[in-house]
Formats: structure tokens, sequence, C-alpha cells
């Protein structure tokens, strides 16, 4: 084989061997080719490149300087053999021999990379493969040059790391960006760094906002983490404590079993990293804006020198992208939370005002309300709606006050309530509240097995809140309100419950008190009105009796005088015939005077006692008979059957209810123009009758029930007042008495008054034997008799004579003062008076003397019966 | 003076019927000295001391100077005549006042003119009386 002229210099070996020219031409020839031999010899030795050439047999016919270094050869050494022989790897060799015969076969260049490891250690290299032509255009040898192209590979790599570390974190960035959710953020930082690092896993501790406030530590994890990693636990209360790192920034350990004992102490969860199956480590601490740590990025690898320096910078840029990114994530969350804080707040101050307003108005009604069965009606659906209630009932504390009774109910069948209308206190869960005065909130019932709430469970109540109608310490009742859809209510809820049925227990205490009030009101306007009837009408009864008095006083004035001249004239001795005439006068003058007589009696005697006196009714009655007569309509008659009977009453009082009755009785005559008026009296025991009957029409059943009130009357208006038999009746309680009414249409009418009998209540009194005795010594026979007057009642009046062992001695004779009597009056003065005496002294005024003597007759009284 | 057994009295009443007729009445008896007759009670204690009767009969409604008031200055100034009160009023506060003022003896215009004229011996005789009719409105 020979070389091209054009196309290569050759050796000299090859030189050597090339033909012979003319020897001028030749030398000149040889001189320039020597020449241009050395001009390429500096060049291909001096070219950084490494310059060959091969023969059709692959061996080296060329190599130039760089490649012999490269080689470590020497150009002797290397030259005529092919790569095998010089020590390449069969696979290299086998490749470049393929190459060669690619160029030889289609004459055009190859191009190449491959690693090669000689004098400068493992290199990069690039090549080309060129063809050489012969003359005839044949391929006669194969050219090569290469390049040490590692320093480009490698800056090429570390370039093309670079923007792949680059798109991860602008990958990440942008998905951490718009990654809001802490879980998924710090899972895609933590497979960020695993694969930006190219560590087998990657842990990522940090802090977390609980639910209540605190912060405590999570954790993510990106491929397979050793256990101690991924399974230890976290405490609540230690953030990252867990994770210690000498140092605030990245921490990078090439080989952890070959670091030194320092370094090495770095412990995870209490476990020391060197007791983990990682020999390569990269941990850097994500700080947050505010300077605090809020977590712990930390990859390894089994293998060690996996973390070059390069991967620092690009943990730390995660890191910071990762305590932005959780910055905002916690800031978004707070603010959400707060956002949801807020909501609720809004919505629990919605339903507060809600619950305000209803209860205002739920007051105002209860204020207003006037029937208490109503007002819990009308509340239930309104409260129903608010807390999701669907029953009611309300129970009333009886009058035993040791049960309830069901005074309303709602949203139950009424089937379902008759066993429950009445409850003993402690009975189910409003007796049981009645009992204890104390609010019950039943929940979850269906869910119970609690006896007390049967009844309501059996109801499909799941909650179930009764509350105690307490106002003050008197309790009224329950109120309770249940839900079948919901299992319980909540405590707000619970609050509002039991404030409506305060109101409600105001409330009804309130119309109770109204009720009572009113009935109270009622019944005292109706008394007012009836005494004040009677008080009109007994002032003007005592106007008339007054007038009548006057009346019976003048004519009385009168008659005397003419009863005396009428004497007078009987006792001139006239003849018979004037006799006669005069003894009819005197028969008219005598009836006038029992009519003046009668009328006297109707003048009410202020100073008459309360109590009245004892009238003695047989002669009481020939000194009104003439009034009651005179009351009668012509016609009708009066009879009398008056037994010796005493009552005590007012005399002029008595007088004006027999004339009220007899008058009454003559009106029912009246149109008759005849029949009879009966006055009985007669004594029963203790009881004394006194009856008016007549014979007249009778009263029909409405007129009988009703006569006897104020303002009643069958007569008009012009004729009565209505008052007449209400003033009876009054004035018969007044005395004590009691007065009953018969009457059928067509049988007549009888008025009964019964009275206390007088003789028989002083017969009853101390027998006129057992009664104590009082002596009366007293010279002043005026002073005698109405001290006596005063004393009759009390005690048997003696003389002097029996001042022994008299109860009361009333006396003006000092001598005889205190002589074995119980108490002394006497009317001395104190000088005289000898021990154990009550001197009242001489010149007393009658009413002071009876008033001692009263006194003295109380004590002496007792002193008498106790002895 | 009165004549020896009778009984001086004086009548002090408005009503000049009543005093004429108690005057036929007495001095027809022949047992009473009929010392005149007063219509007001305004010179009671005057003419009583002038004339000195035993008996006064009062009647307690009269114009002129209240007779209660008149009778107590008479038993002050002329214990040794009596009064005895003789009206148609009967009532218990007035007898209570008149027996206090100093009366003797209440008599009712009512009553029988025999009661008066026992009630005059009675109360001349030293007896304190009530009629009928005043003793009821003690409940007698």
């Amino acid at each position: 084989m020979e070389l091209g002229e054009t196309a290569f210099v050759p050796s000299a070996g090859a030189i050597g061997q090339s033909g012979l020219r003319s020897s001028v031409a030749a030398e000149a020839a040889d001189a320039s080719f020597a020449r241009l031999r050395r001009l390429y010899e500096a060049i291909l030795s001096n070219t950084p490149d490494l310059a060959y050439v091969w023969d059709l047999n692959h061996r080296f016919i060329y190599v130039n300087e760089g490649l012999l270094k490269m080689w470590g050869r020497t150009r002797e050494d290397a030259l005529g053999k092919n790569c095998l022989e010089l020590g390449y790897e069969p696979w290299h060799a086998a490749m470049h021999d393929r190459e060669i015969e690619q160029v030889v076969a289609t004459g055009k260049p190859v191009r190449g990379e491959v690693p090669f490891t000689g004098t400068f250690g493992r290199r990069i290299y690039d090549y080309v493969l060129v063809p050489v032509f012969g003359p005839g255009g044949q391929v006669e040898a194969v050219a090569g040059t290469t390049r040490d192209v590692t320093e480009y590979r490698e800056t090429q790599d570390q370039h093309r790391r670079h923007v792949q570390q680059l798109e991860v974190l602008n990958r990440v960035g942008t998905a951490l960006a718009g990654e809001l959710n802490l879980e998924k953020l710090v899972q895609t930082v933590t497979d960020a760094g695993r694969e930006l690092c190219g560590a087998e896993f990657g842990v990522f501790f940090y802090n977390a906002h609980g639910r209540v406030g605190g912060v405590r530590t999570l954790r993510a994890v990106s491929g397979a983490a050793p256990a101690p990693l991924a399974q230890v636990s976290l405490p609540e209360d230690a953030p990252l404590g867990l994770c210690r790192f000498p140092g605030d920034g990245v921490v990078r350990i090439s080989d952890i079993s070959a670091e030194p004992a320092g370094r090495g102490a770095v412990t995870i969860g209490g476990v020391p990293i060197t007791k983990l199956a990682v020999r390569s480590l990269l941990a850097a601490p994500v700080i947050s804006r505010s300077g605090e740590l809020a977590g712990q990025l930390l990859y390894g690898h089994g293998e060690p020198g996996v973390f070059g320096r390069e991967s620092e910078p690009v943990l730390r840029a995660l890191a910071a992208q990762a305590a932005v990114a959780i910055d905002n994530a916690q800031l978004h969350a707070g603010v959400q939370a707060e956002l949801k804080q807020r909501k609720e707040a809004e919505a629990a101050l919605g339903r507060q005002f809600a619950r305000a307003a209803l209860l205002s108005s739920t007051l105002q009604e209860l204020l207003a309300a006037k029937d208490p069965e109503r007002l819990v009606h009308e509340l239930f659906p309104r409260v129903a709606s608010n807390v999701g209630a669907d029953t009611f009932f309300n129970f009333l504390v009886e009058e035993s006050g040791q049960s309830l009774r069901l005074h309303a109910c709602g949203g139950v069948e009424a089937d379902v309530v008759r066993g429950v209308e009445k409850l003993e206190f402690g009975q189910a869960i409003c007796g049981t509240v009645a009992l204890r005065r104390q609010t019950i909130h039943a929940t979850d019932i269906q869910n119970s097995d609690d006896s007390t709430s049967a009844f309501v469970r059996s109801l499909g109540m799941r909650a179930y809140c009764c509350n105690p109608l307490l106002v003050g310490d008197k309790l009224l009742g329950t109120l309770s309100f249940g839900s079948r859809t919901r299992s319980r209510f909540e405590p707000d809820e619970v609050e509002f419950l039991t404030s409506i049925s305060q109101y409600v227990a105001i409330s009804m205490e309130r119309l109770q008190t109204e009720a009572r009030l009113q009935r109270i009101v009622e019944e005292r306007t109706r008394d007012l009105e009836r005494s004040h009837a009677r008080l009109r009408l007994s002032e003007r009864m005592a106007a008339l009796g007054t007038l009548a008095a006057g009346l019976g006083h003048d004519m009385g004035n009168l008659l005397m005088p003419i009863r005396v001249q009428l004497e007078s004239i009987e006792e001139a001795g006239v003849p018979q015939s004037v006799r006669e005439e005069v003894a009819g006068i005197r028969s008219g003058v005598e009836y006038l005077r029992k009519l003046a007589s009668g009328l006297r009696l109707l003048a009410i005697d202020p100073g008459a006692s309360a109590k009245g006196e004892v009238i003695e009714l047989r002669s009481w009655w020939p000194e009104v008979c003439t009034l009651l007569k005179s009351a009668l309509p012509r016609g009708v008659m009066l009879k009398d059957d008056i037994g010796d009977v005493r009552i005590r009453m007012a005399r002029a009082a008595f007088t004006q209810v027999l004339f009220n009755l007899v008058q009454n009785a003559g009106d029912a005559l009246r149109d008759r123009g005849a029949g009879t008026v009966r006055i009985g009296a007669s004594a029963a025991g203790e009881k004394v009758s006194v009856t008016v009957s007549d014979d007249g029409p009778g009263m029909p059943e409405e007129v009988r029930t009703r006569c006897m009130e104020p303002f009643f009357t069958t007569k008009t208006r012009m004729t009565s007042t209505g008052l007449g038999l209400a003033l009876v009746y009054g004035l018969v309680q007044q005395a004590g008495g009691s007065i009953e009414l018969f009457s059928q249409p067509g049988k007549g009418t009888t008025f009964v008054i019964v009275f206390e009998n007088a003789v028989e209540s002083e017969a009853v009194a101390p027998k006129p034997e057992t009664r104590p005795f009082a002596v009366l010594d007293v010279r002043d026979a005026r002073l005698r008799a109405i001290l006596a007057s005063d004393l009759k009642h009390s005690f048997t009046i003696a003389g002097k004579e029996r001042m022994q062992g008299a109860a009361l001695c009333v006396t003006d004779n000092a001598t005889v003062a205190g002589a074995g009597c119980g108490v002394t009056v006497l009317l001395a003065d104190a000088s005289e008076a000898p021990p154990g005496t009550v001197a009242v002294g001489r010149g007393a005024r009658v009413e002071t003397i009876r008033e001692a003597v009263r006194a003295a007759s109380k004590r002496s009284v007792h002193w008498g019966e106790s002895k | 003076m009165s004549r020896p057994g009778s009984i001086s009295v004086l009548c002090v009443d408005d009503n000049p019927h009543v005093t004429r007729a108690l005057e036929s009445k007495l001095r027809r008896s022949g047992k009473f000295d009929w010392r005149g007759s007063l219509s007001s009670a305004d010179q009671l204690v005057e003419t009583v001391a002038r004339e000195c009767p035993e008996i006064v009969l009062l009647d307690v409604d009269m114009p002129g100077m209240d007779p209660l008031a008149a009778l107590e200055r008479l038993s002050r100034e002329c214990p040794n005549t009596r009064t005895v009160v003789f009206s148609g009023h009967i009532r218990r506060e007035l007898v209570e006042r008149a027996v206090e003022s100093g009366a003797w003896g209440y008599v009712s215009k009512n009553d029988d003119e025999a009661e008066l004229i026992r009630a005059i011996r009675s109360v001349a005789e030293g007896e304190f009386v009530l009629s009928v009719e005043a003793r009821r409105v003690f409940g007698d």
C-alpha cells in the first residue's frame, strides 16, 4: 500500500519504501518533500488532537506524539500493530474494526465518541475516521483524528443536570404555588427533593398547627425510607425535636460510616443515623419567613457519595420554596380557619339573634296572654321550628303538690297520652324534673335503656329536654320538648328552652294570680255593691226611722196632754153620754199612742250596742203591732202567735226587719184585698225562730232564689227600691241570725228567722246558784241602778249582808271594804282604802266609776270561776 | 214653801199643752205643789234657786240653753232639788248623759201618766227611778 501525495505526508519509513525518481528532480523533489514532511510533522506532533492512520489491515501506520503520550508508548512500539494488540479492550477494538471497514467500503467518514482509559486516566474522546484515497480513487488507508472532549462533556452534563434541576424546581414551584393543602404540598416537596438529589428515599418532618391550637410534627415519606424514619412515633408536643443536626444549614454527609464521631452523632427519633442502612445523607432545614423552623428535609442513599456539592444549593432552594409554600398553606389554613370560625360565629350570632328575637316576641306574647293553655299551644310551633322539636308536654302540679296533671301537649296522638295524664313526682322524666326541680336533657334516647325515659322512647323520641316551671320556690309544673329527628339539643338550645320555660312559668303564675285577683275583685265588688246598697238602704231606713221616731215623739207629746185632759173631763163628773164620747176619744188616743210608740221604735239608736239588747218578744209585740198593722193594706189581717221567747238584737233593727217582712207580705196580698199575715215566735232548745208568713200567691223559683239580692224587685221602681229584703237579710246577719225563705206559687210565703235563744244562752252560762255574786253597797241610788244594770249579766247582785264570799264588792263604805270579797272597788279616796281594794275617788265621774267596776268585774269573774 | 205632805214641782217644757196638762193633773191630785213652768232651761237655775221646788220635771229637747247643761249646773248649785227628766226621746246615750248630769229619774212621755206620778213620789223619797222605756235602753 502507498500513501497518496496530496492527502498525506508519509512517515520516514513509508517514504523510504516509495518509488525512485530522476536524481535531480529526485533530489529537488526529495528536498521539497523533506521540507513538507517536517512541516506536517511539526503540525501533527504539536496538535492537542490525536492523529493516526490505519492501513487496510487495520494496523497503525502513523501515530502522532499526542497519541503516543496518551498510550504511553513509543512509535516503534506502536506502528504496525492493531488496536487489540495495543491493549484496547476487545469491544473497543472490534468497534474500530467495524468503523474502518465502513470507511473503506463507503469512502465516507465515520464519527464516534468513546471513553478510554489511558495515561491521563479515563477520558471521553471524540473521533473522526476519514478515507485516504489512492491515485486511482480507491481507499488505500484510513486516517483518524481524536480529540479529548471530557471537559466539554462534563460541562455539558452538568449544564443538562442544572437545567433538569431548574425544570424540577420550576415544576415544583409551580405546583407549590397553587397548592394549599399542607399534606399534598409536603409530599410534593419530598418527592421533588428525592428527584433532585437522586436519593433513594426522602422524609420531610414538618410542623402543623393542630385543629385546637398548638403545634405537632407530621411526616411525609418518599421512596423506601428505613423503618426508624418511616415509623418513629411523632410526639404531639415536640415539634421537630426528634431530628437533630449540628448547625442551621444544609448538612451533606458523603459516607456516614466514614464520618468522624461528631457528625455521625446525628439522631433521628433517638436512633443514631449510623444505625440506619444509609451511607449518603443530605438534610436541610425549612425555615419559615418568620425565622421559625417549619420542617426538616432529609434524604439518604445506601451508596456513599451520592450527593455532590451541587445538590446543596438545590436542596436549599427546595427548602426555601417549601418554606414559602408551607407558610402560604398555613396562612391560608389559618385564614380559612378564621373565616370558618367567623362564619360559625356569625351563624351562631345569627341564631342567638333569632333566639333573642324569638324570646323577646315570645315574652311579649306571654305577657299579653290570657289563657295558659293557648299560651303553650301557640308557643310550641315557634319553639319547635327553632330547635327542631316536634313534641311538647306541659304538666301542672296538682293540688296535692305530689303529682302532675297533663295540661297541654302537642305532636302526639290523643290516645298515646291517655296513660300519662297523671304522673307522680319521680315518675318518668317530667315527674323526676318536678321532684328534683332541675332540667333534664335526655340524649340519644333510642340507644338508651334508661327506664325513666321509657315513655318518650316508646314515642320515638331521640332527644328530650324537660324544664321545671318555677317561680321563686313555687313549682307550677313542667314544660318539655322532644325531637324524633335529633339525637340531642345543643347547649345553647337547652339554654333557650330553659329560658322559654322560665318565661312560661312567670306567665302562668301571672295568669293564675290575675285570675285569682279577678275573682277576689269581683267578689269584693259584689260584696261592696251589696254592702253599699245595704248601707244606702240602712241610711234611708235610718232617716225614715228618725222621721218616724220624730213623728212618734211629737205625737206622744201631744197625746200625753190629751190623755190628761180627757182624764180631767172624766173626773169632772160629766154626763154618761159625754163619758162614752170621751171613752171613744180615749180609745182613739190609745191607738195613736201605740202607733207613736211603734214609730219611735223604728229609730236606730246610735248608742245601742252592736250585739243589741235582749228583746222579750211578748212585751215588744204590743208596742209594734199597731205599727205593723198599719203597714198592711185594708182587708189583710195580722195574726200573732208570740211565745215567751227572748232574742238578742238591736230593738229598732228587729222592728225594721219585722216591719219590712210584714210590709212585703202585705204587698203580696194587696191585689187580693184579703188574706192573713201571721207572725210567730217560738223557742226550740238553743234556737228561737221568728216566722212571718202570708197566704198570698207565693213566689216562683226565680223570684225565690233572688229576692234577697239588692235591687231585685218584682214591683215597679216607683213603689219599691228592691232593697227591703236585702236590708232584712243584712240586719239579721249582723245580729248573728239566719234567714230562710219557703215559698211556692199558690201556697204563700214564709220567712223564718233563727236566732240564738237569749234565755237559753244565759241558762247555759253559770246557773244562778253557781254564778258569782257581787255586792252593791252604794248609797247613791241612781249610781247603784246603773252599776246593777252593768253587772247583772255576769253576777247575781246581792246586798251587803252577803259580803262574805262575794266575787266583787262595790261600796262607798270604807269600813266594809275588802271583808271577804274577791275584788273590792271602793268609791273613796285612796287614803281611806284598805289594802287590796281599788279606790276610785270620791268625786269621780259616773263613767269613770263604771269603767273601774267593769275592769274589776272581769278580774273577779275570772277569780270566781277559777276558785 | 210647799204644803205639808205635798211635793213641790217645777215643770220645764216648751210644749204648753204638756205643761198645762201636767199642771192640771198634778193640781187635781192635791198631792203636789205646782210651782209653775218654764218654756226653756235658760232661767232654770235662777228659778229653782228662787222657788226651791223639791222636784223639777225637765224636757231635754227644747230651744234655748241645753237642758242637760242646765241640769248639771242645777245639780251643783241646788243639790236639794231633784230632777226627773220627762221626755219623748229615750236613747241610751241620752239617759246616761242625763244621769251623769245629775238626774234622779228618767220617764218617757209615752209611759202612762200614773208612771210619772209614781216616779215623782219615789224620787222625792230618795230613790233613783228609770221608767219602763228608759230601763229598756240598758237591755233591761
